[in-house]
């Protein structure tokens, strides 16, 4: 039976080797110096893609250690930590910084803690970082048409 | 002597309110980082690189070393008093550690821990201020051979000691050194694997890649972990009794000296320290089936060695440039963010920096050991503050922190995408610490050899022609056949499986 983790990552590696080195073959090898742009890409691709085959036969030969996929219970616990940082990514630059964090951090305190705690929680933390930010570290971030 | 002054001007500028502030500040986070179960050292110190940007090179470097050293004495408190390691270097101390806590004993465990940490500390310290300058003095004498051939080196002792295949390590390293080459190659200005970005013309941001790979996938794997701790075991009476002084002295001193050594050692890990300095007591020990029921020097020798490695790592970072480790390799990113170059040059050039930090690491020992000697009882209950309540905060800080950078969305979008790579990795077992590494050096690496060709008649032979190169490139290759024979041989053994700090 062969390691579906082992096999997925083996896979993934050959098709990064690949793509580098498809692209290292648009660059020069050699230049007016000496070495081209292309050179040391090429040479780390090409090895790279050895180092998958070799990667690929191991997991055939059932000689790969790649632990397990998680159980289902996790997997849906990541999918909803990085579905929640995409949806601060996609409302940081409509709804500005602090409602952002607010809506953030109240998705995942809400399971576990009362609405009121869960609202002040977020909203003293996004506060906080917030001022720190502008006022401390002098960085500016995204605000809506209220400035805030 | 001249290094003693130096050194005495260094505490002048150490002492400065601002200075003395941040180190402060770090050596708590780091502290908080070491007691935090499920945050590391490298990830803790990857995650508050953002908030040095506006600060200067050397409060920025006093703060983030604070950071690194002091996660090494947090992470003692919970092995002992809750029987989790807060971080991969206090493993081996829940062996005896959470034994004499259970008991009674768990204040003198506490109590030794950080006395030896401090005295290994600052032991490390002092061998930086010598060993350093007159190191550096040397590697001035290298060019871009000996540093091509050194880096490479260093890269393939992590490559080669990390893990369980070697082929996993070089497949990890050569992803790193790949992602280092994106964006404007600076010899011929040509523009690479920007895949239709221009976001990616400047490269790919270090702080990006250290975040999304040790900070978002460490939270990822958190899941599939129990989080919730049990109430720690009471404290009381934190100085050993006369009795075990002197086996508790033996041991501190064994320990300064295996982290001492092996912090100047590339792909080591204060994992590999504590570990070797626990072998070694339990091997001199007259009754050695008191380990793991209690016995002092368990506790003493690696909490020792792993603080004596965290000091000694920096030699090799100060003067000639080299990351030992992933945390190292953080900090590494963060000097050059800071538009410093660690190397030979860096005592020469910067020599206030050089020593203000050095500096900050004696002051930064002596807080941690006041933290941890009377402080201890809280630090453990800091380790009980849920986590459900603290992940959310840590990726909020973790997002913020890769948005201000460079006030960029699509940062925030590449860190999430590395924290679900970096996860995938860990499944994977392909180790995130050998891409950092290299990802660190890999600009480097191939200016080096770039350098080395245009120079040489003869192409890459002139790496062999030189002694100093000739040698490392032969220690190379007695590395990598070393690596796989282990790895089809399948006897990479215990040091072979850790990747932190």
């Amino acid at each position: 039976m062969v390691n579906k983790v082992g096999l997925s990552g083996g896979l993934f590696v050959l098709a990064i080797g690949l793509v580098f080195f498809g692209y290292s073959l648009q660059y020069p090898y050699e230049s007016e110096l000496g070495p081209g742009s292309g050179m040391m890409p090429l040479w780390l691709s090409g090895i790279l893609i050895v180092l998958a085959l070799a990667y690929i036969a191991s997991v055939f030969k059932g000689k790969d250690s790649s632990e397990k996929w998680p159980e289902r219970k996790s997997q849906l616990e990541m999918l909803f930590i990085l579905g929640s940082m995409s949806l601060f990514v996609l409302l940081l630059p409509v709804i500005g910084f602090n409602l952002s964090c607010i809506v953030f951090l109240f998705v995942f305190l809400r399971r576990n803690y009362s609405w009121y705690k869960s609202l002040a929680i977020s909203a003293g933390a996004s506060v906080f970082l917030f001022l720190l930010f502008t006022e401390g570290f002098a960085t500016p971030l995204p605000v809506n048409m209220f400035g805030f | 002597m001249e290094n003693l002054m130096l050194l005495l001007h260094g505490f002048d500028l150490a002492l400065t309110a601002n200075n003395l502030l941040f180190c402060l500040i770090g050596v708590t986070v780091g502290q908080f980082v070491g007691v935090l179960p499920g945050l590391g050292p490298v990830a803790g110190t990857a995650m508050l690189i953002p908030l040095t940007y506006a600060l200067s090179p050397t409060t920025a470097v006093i703060m983030l070393a604070g950071i690194f050293y002091g996660a090494m004495y947090g992470g003692t408190i919970t092995s002992v008093l809750i029987n989790v390691p807060g971080e991969g270097a206090s493993v081996i101390t829940c062996m005896d550690g959470y034994q004499m806590a259970k008991q009674g004993r768990g204040g003198n465990a506490l109590g030794v821990a950080a006395i030896g940490s401090f005295i290994g500390g600052v032991i490390a310290v002092v061998f930086l201020t010598f060993l350093g300058p007159a190191l550096a003095k040397y590697a001035l004498k290298f060019g871009p051979p000996e540093f091509f051939s050194l880096m490479l080196f260093g890269l393939l002792l992590l490559v080669g000691l990390i893990g369980k295949s070697v082929i996993k390590g070089l497949i990890s390293a050569i992803i790193g050194m790949l992602l280092a080459l994106v964006g404007q190659d600076p010899a011929t200005g040509v523009d690479r694997f920007l895949f239709g970005q221009i976001e990616l013309l400047e490269g790919i941001d270090f702080v990006i890649l250290a975040i999304g790979l040790f900070g978002l996938s460490e939270i990822l794997s958190n899941t599939e972990e129990d989080m919730n701790l049990k109430k720690p075991e009471k404290i009381a009476g934190l100085i050993p009794p006369r009795s075990e002084w002197k086996s508790c002295i033996g041991a501190i001193l064994r320990g300064t000296g295996i982290g001492g050594v092996l912090g100047l050692i590339p792909g080591t890990s204060a994992s590999i320290a504590s570990l070797m300095s626990y072998s070694l007591e339990k091997k001199l020990s007259d009754d050695p089936s008191r380990f793991g029921k209690g016995a002092i020097e368990g506790v003493a020798g690696p909490e020792t060695a792993n603080n004596s490695y965290a000091g000694a790592a920096l030699i090799p970072l100060f003067t000639l440039g080299i990351p030992t480790s992933p945390t190292i390799a953080v900090l590494l990113g963060a000097f050059i963010m800071h538009g410093l170059t660690p190397g030979p040059l860096l005592y020469a050039k910067n020599p206030d920096f050089v020593w203000a930090v050095i500096a900050s690491m004696f002051i930064g020992n002596a807080l941690l050991l006041i933290m941890n000697l009377p402080m201890a009882k809280w630090w453990a209950k800091i380790a009980l503050v849920p986590y459900n309540l603290l992940f959310p905060l840590i990726l909020l800080v973790c997002m913020v922190g890769v948005y201000s950078v460079n006030r960029s969305l699509w940062d925030v979008g590449m860190t999430v995408a590395f924290g679900a790579i970096g996860y995938l990795m860990k499944k994977w077992q392909l180790p995130t610490a050998a891409l950092i590494l290299s990802f660190v050096l890999g600009k480097n690496i191939e200016f080096t050899l770039v350098q080395t060709l245009s120079l040489s008649d003869n192409g890459l032979w002139m790496l062999f022609e030189r002694p100093i190169s000739g040698t490392l490139l032969t220690l190379c290759g007695a590395i990598l056949i070393f690596g796989l024979y282990t790895t089809i041989k399948n006897k990479r053994g215990a040091l072979a499986a850790d990747e932190s700090a």
